[in-house]
């Protein structure tokens, strides 16, 4: 039986001009992609125009991405989301820059996480989305608005109605305890090798 | 000045949460490659990485990827 190429070996077929390889890395990764963009922008001919900037991105970046051997999932899910969230802040300020711009943020391939990491991850899919169910409501619902809808923490105070500090503390006290279990499930995972 | 300030802000910068003014900080301590930074930003990006996949994959359109591959040609 033959074993399925990793994504980092598919980027460094792409690093040669490998076009099958962007093709089957498309197949594997796009549906996922796709749903993310679609969760923040609705309208599918847009939803769809912002997939292809992000693996067009890949193509033109694979030699970079290859040799800081990055997780191409990872890479792809954070392009996906911060191309989408710059198109939707697009729509509804036409005159402001978007400043999330990720891909232009310094040193952006040497915060991207590895791929052994990743895949920790990946193997734990469905527990840590349990992890993020147990979130109470508010804090959920606060976390939806700025992952999903792009929305800055001032924002998200505005359209809920609360004071800025309540809703920051509420925002720190969800992401914190996303870290603090993921941190838990790497040094258990850590611990076993 | 050491990075202990920022610490509870990595994931909302990555997630382009922060005001301008709130990012600049943490801008230059990324320009400068401040090893502390990077580590923390990489860990901050796991959490956000683990927040996208409450997303439901998505039907591709088949045109979508003949699309693409006409694309990459004119780069």
């Amino acid at each position: 039986m033959t074993q399925q190429s990793t994504a980092e070996d598919l980027l460094a077929r792409m690093a040669g001009r490998d076009e099958a390889a962007l093709g089957e890395l498309y197949d594997r990764l796009a549906p996922g992609l796709l749903g993310l963009i679609l969760r923040i922008l609705p309208d599918r001919t847009a939803a769809e125009c912002a997939l292809q900037d992000v693996f067009l991105r890949l193509w033109v970046d694979a030699r970079r991405l290859s040799r800081e051997q990055v997780s191409v999932p990872a890479a792809l899910a954070l392009l996906a989301r911060a191309r989408a969230v710059d198109r939707l802040r697009f729509e509804r300020r036409p005159s402001e820059d978007p400043h999330q711009k990720l891909d232009r943020q310094a040193g952006f391939e040497s915060w991207l996480p590895r791929p052994q990491e990743i895949g920790l991850l990946d193997a734990r899919r469905e527990l840590f989305k349990k992890v993020v169910n147990q979130l109470p409501g508010p804090q959920r619902q606060a976390l939806d608005l700025m992952v999903f809808g792009g929305f800055t923490e001032i924002e998200i105070a505005e359209k809920l109605g609360e004071p800025l500090a309540k809703v920051r503390s509420g925002l720190l006290a969800g992401l914190g305890f996303i870290r603090h279990r993921l941190a838990a499930v790497m040094r258990t995972w850590a611990a076993n090798i | 000045m050491g990075c202990e300030h920022l610490d509870e802000y990595y994931e909302l910068y990555l997630l382009g949460a922060l005001t301008e003014g709130a990012c600049i900080d943490i801008n230059d301590h990324l320009e400068r490659q401040c090893p502390y930074c990077l580590e923390r930003l990489r860990e901050a990006a796991h959490s956000v990485y683990l927040l996208t996949l409450t997303a439901r994959p998505a039907r591709l359109n088949p045109k979508m990827k003949s699309q693409l591959m006409k694309r990459i040609h004119k780069k």
